[in-house]
């Protein structure tokens, strides 16, 4: 960094202490809730992630299928892209399972003399990591590709569920990008304000300094560096006060909402997602202070523009 | 070196600065521009450090000329110009020094030549045991002092002072005087506008009257 852009800010500090330090504290405030904001969209998105495991493909076939055709659909299987390996459950393996887990609240159904109505089946589950927005697609693309096939007498996923669960994610994600958008332009406004706050204080100056002969850019850079430096300093405070009030309050929160799948544990946003949050912080406010400054020391300019021929 | 010719500025309600202004200042020559208050004397000033432009006519100082030059060059022609004006205009964050050398630093010029350049400025206008000094604690003539080192530190072609004694007593008055005479013997070519005739017909040089936007007089220093 210059030594021009050094003395501009150490100057901002020294004779604007006042403005800044209240930029900083609404910023890093607006920051704290983008913040808490991911943390919580993270932790959300993980709890997607794990509902998703479940979700998977079942396969049930017809009593009459030769071994050949159960082989070649066995391969039919196995070439779906976006899922594991399946498992096959055989008729009688189907019955046990029931068995095993019915016996106790109705012991007459599946009674040998009546046969074994259950189909056996082919069941095969989503890879893990892939994205909940996609995984009704891929379900609903396998479905429609195996129905058809020769020994195949249903296919199910849980369509109303997996549509619900989809929904819910999509709707999640929109509402996020939304609340993201109207923090951003807070963020941009609280900069700008700040940066409007030091042009004014500093006008005599920068009239001074276009009269020695300083280009817009010697102008503008300080400016500039100014408004990302408290962007920049306002993410990273953010991020500790969200990591303190993570750390106070993540086990009362695994322990009340255990229900949603956060068995892992809660996560806080990774050293990754902090370096990219501090570099948000820096852009916002180095672009906020560019479209505040863009317009000063135009004398020359602006004296064209409203001059009338004479 | 400094050169007007038919020049109009109109601004908007009709208010007319400066009416057909013809006026050829040679290198190194020191003119005075004198008129009322609102007879476009810094109108002409501004034109001639480009923070306006002429409605027509047209404007050349040194090898610029002002029609046509464009922003990018605005910052490179003020820094072959030095001005002064009657409110100094001077850093109050800044030193003494430091006021001095901005100009030299704008320029890029490395801290030994400002160090050394701006102790010669300091000494020629009798303030070096002020450099560490902020302008609060000055008296108005130091301040306008410090202007003057400060306009002439990087050895402009032209100087322009704005009323540079308009907030002086006499005495200080011909003190910056004499600091602008000592410019324009080192080959400066110095414009003033001033309010002060006494000073003016003290001084023996050229003298440009202005009045409504019009030169209305215009006559040698012998003359006067």
């Amino acid at each position: 960094m210059s030594k021009a852009i050094i003395e501009h800010i150490s100057k901002s500090f020294q004779h604007h202490p006042l403005t800044l330090f209240s930029s900083l504290l609404v910023l890093t405030a607006t920051f704290t809730i983008v913040a808490g904001f991911f943390v919580v969209t993270h932790n959300i998105e993980n709890s997607f992630q794990s509902i998703g495991k479940n979700v998977q493909l079942s396969i049930y076939l017809d009593d009459s299928i030769s071994p050949e055709d159960k082989s070649k659909l066995e391969t039919q299987i196995k070439a779906l892209e976006g899922f594991n390996e399946p498992i096959f459950t055989s008729k009688s393996q189907a019955a046990e399972h029931f068995k095993s887990s019915m016996s106790a609240y109705a012991p007459e159904l599946l009674n040998e003399e009546y046969g074994n109505p259950l189909p056996a089946s082919f069941e095969v589950a989503l890879k893990a990591g892939v994205d909940p927005e996609d995984q009704l697609g891929l379900l609903k693309e396998a479905s429609k590709s195996i129905e058809s096939l020769i020994g195949v007498d249903a296919v199910s996923y849980g369509q109303d569920w997996v549509e619900n669960y989809a929904t819910v994610v999509r709707s999640f994600k929109v509402s996020s990008l939304l609340l993201l958008f109207v923090l951003f332009a807070g963020g941009m406004l609280i900069v700008s304000n700040s940066i409007k706050n030091s042009l004014e204080q500093r006008r005599e100056e920068i009239e001074i300094l276009e009269l020695v002969g300083a280009t817009s850019t010697e102008i503008r850079v300080p400016f500039i560096v100014e408004g990302a430096m408290i962007g920049v300093l306002s993410a990273l405070g953010a991020v500790a006060i969200t990591y303190l009030v993570f750390l106070s309050q993540s086990g009362l929160i695994q322990k009340e909402l255990g229900f949603l799948g956060l068995g892992n544990g809660l996560q806080f946003l990774s050293p990754s997602k902090i370096i990219l949050f501090s570099l948000f912080g820096l852009v916002l406010g180095a672009l906020s202070s560019h479209l505040t400054v863009r317009n000063i020391n135009t004398g020359w300019a602006a004296s064209g523009a409203g001059s009338v021929n004479g | 070196m400094i050169h007007f010719s038919h020049v109009y500025k109109t601004y908007s309600g009709s208010v007319q600065a400066l009416k057909n202004i013809d006026l050829y200042i040679d290198k190194g020559e020191f003119v005075f521009l004198t008129g009322p208050s609102g007879a476009g004397k810094s109108t002409l000033f501004k034109m001639i450090s480009a923070f306006d432009r002429p409605c027509s006519g047209e404007v050349t100082v040194g090898e610029y000329n002002m029609n046509s030059i464009s922003s990018s060059q605005v910052p490179f022609l003020r820094r072959k110009i030095g001005v002064v004006y009657q409110d100094f205009k001077l850093l109050k964050s800044s030193t003494v020094f430091e006021n001095i050398a901005l100009p030299l630093k704008v320029r890029g010029d490395g801290d030994n030549y400002i160090r050394d350049r701006v102790g010669e400025m300091l000494e020629h206008v009798g303030l070096s045991f002020k450099r560490d000094t902020f302008p609060q604690f000055l008296s108005g003539g130091e301040q306008q002092r410090v202007a003057i080192a400060r306009a002439l530190v990087h050895h402009p072609g032209i100087l322009i002072a704005d009323e540079p004694t308009g907030n002086l007593d006499p005495h200080l008055s011909e003190e910056i005087m004499d600091l602008l005479d000592k410019a324009n013997a080192q080959g400066t070519t110095v414009f003033v506008a001033t309010h002060d005739h006494e000073m003016v017909k003290r001084r023996n040089k050229r003298v440009v009257q202005i009045n409504n936007g019009n030169i209305e007089k215009e006559f040698g220093g012998l003359d006067v």
